[in-house]
């Protein structure tokens, strides 16, 4: 099998595209290109990303007129056939707003854009994105966002915690999850969840702005390096 | 086909907590407003919907509205018709094509 092929799908007004790019390309060496948000065969792609950013604006609620863009049809193909999907930052606002993960995103309860290094602790190693850490790992990776309120019915977060969808919640530095390590207000100190089949991810924090140590850290690389190990 | 022009309002639910409706609630009483028991914010969309009648116009508006307007997770939204424009419109409409 040939090396995995990521594509980053590119939105009006998407900003953290180059950043995926360039860790997947320069920083870990694999096959990378740009999908434009009206493109209509993904065929090639093996990951897709959908990166960070304030996608029309953020127009509506984030994320919710990105999901109407073609290319979402075939992202949602690609899920479905078990193909692997990263959703960072806006890219998780998309995927709740389509459906592939459930739930929604609610303004930051201090009601502030909130841009930080917080500390995220794995709570499922076993998924295609965390393969490369151990359970209560903790990861220092920066979060940048407005709307990063996690919620959901309590029904569905016992479906999510009973089948280990949950993948990483803000700790602090000790691995307790306190009010005080939640940037924002997130429902059981949510920051990143997979569906049940565990090959779509969404996360607020921005592991690709934490892949190399002249930014402060590299414990976002995992997450990539999960991904490629598991198609290798 | 004549235009009908409808009001939506999407609010959050009402197991979701505001904080933004709290902020403002909490300046209220700063303000000396007491009588202020809640406050809850939302958005206000006026569509405006060519149809054959009203029934067809309201189906479609909050069709859009269920699809793409309110998130079924956090937000409720209500559709209600602008009567003043309709009646504008139906009076109006004929003198215009003279």
């Amino acid at each position: 099998m040939s090396a995995p092929r990521f594509g980053v799908v590119v939105f009006p007004g998407s900003n953290c595209d180059h950043d995926a790019y360039y860790v997947v390309r320069r920083v870990l060496g694999a096959d990378v290109r740009y999908v434009w948000h009206k493109e209509s065969d993904i065929s090639d792609i093996d990951v897709i990303v959908l990166p960070g950013g304030f996608s029309y604006g953020d127009y509506l609620r984030s994320g919710a007129i990105a999901r109407f863009s073609p290319v979402m049809r075939e992202v949602v193909g690609h899920a479905r056939k078990g193909k692997i999907v990263l959703g960072i930052c806006n890219g998780f606002q998309i995927l709740l707003e389509t459906g592939l993960l459930p739930g929604a995103m609610m303004r930051n309860a201090s009601m502030r854009f909130v841009c930080k290094t917080v500390t995220i602790r794995v709570e499922n190693e076993g998924t295609p994105f965390t393969n490369r850490c151990r359970k209560g790992e903790l990861l220092q990776i920066p979060v940048a966002h407005g709307e990063g309120n996690y919620y959901t019915d309590d029904d569905t977060l016992h479906r999510l915690e009973d089948a280990e969808q949950v993948v990483f919640r803000y700790a602090d530095e000790n691995g307790n999850l306190t009010e005080e390590a939640n940037p924002n207000g997130s429902l059981a100190n949510i920051a990143g969840i997979t569906n049940t089949e565990k090959n779509v991810l969404g996360m607020m924090p921005h592991p690709e702005r934490a892949s190399e140590l002249i930014l402060g850290s590299n414990d976002g690389r995992k997450v990539f390096e999960s991904v490629i190990s598991v198609l290798n | 086909m004549p235009n009908y022009v409808f009001n939506v309002d999407v609010t959050l639910r009402k197991a979701v907590l505001d904080p933004q409706g709290k902020a403002v609630h909490h300046a209220a009483r700063t303000l000396g407003y007491a009588s202020i028991a809640e406050i809850r914010i939302g958005k206000h969309i006026e569509i405006t919907c060519s149809a054959e009648n009203e029934t067809d116009a309201r189906k479609t508006v909050e069709e859009l509205a269920g699809r793409l307007l309110a998130n079924p997770v956090t937000e409720d939204f209500r559709v209600e018709l602008r009567r003043d424009h309709v009646d504008a419109h139906r009076s109006a409409a004929p003198s215009r094509e003279v």
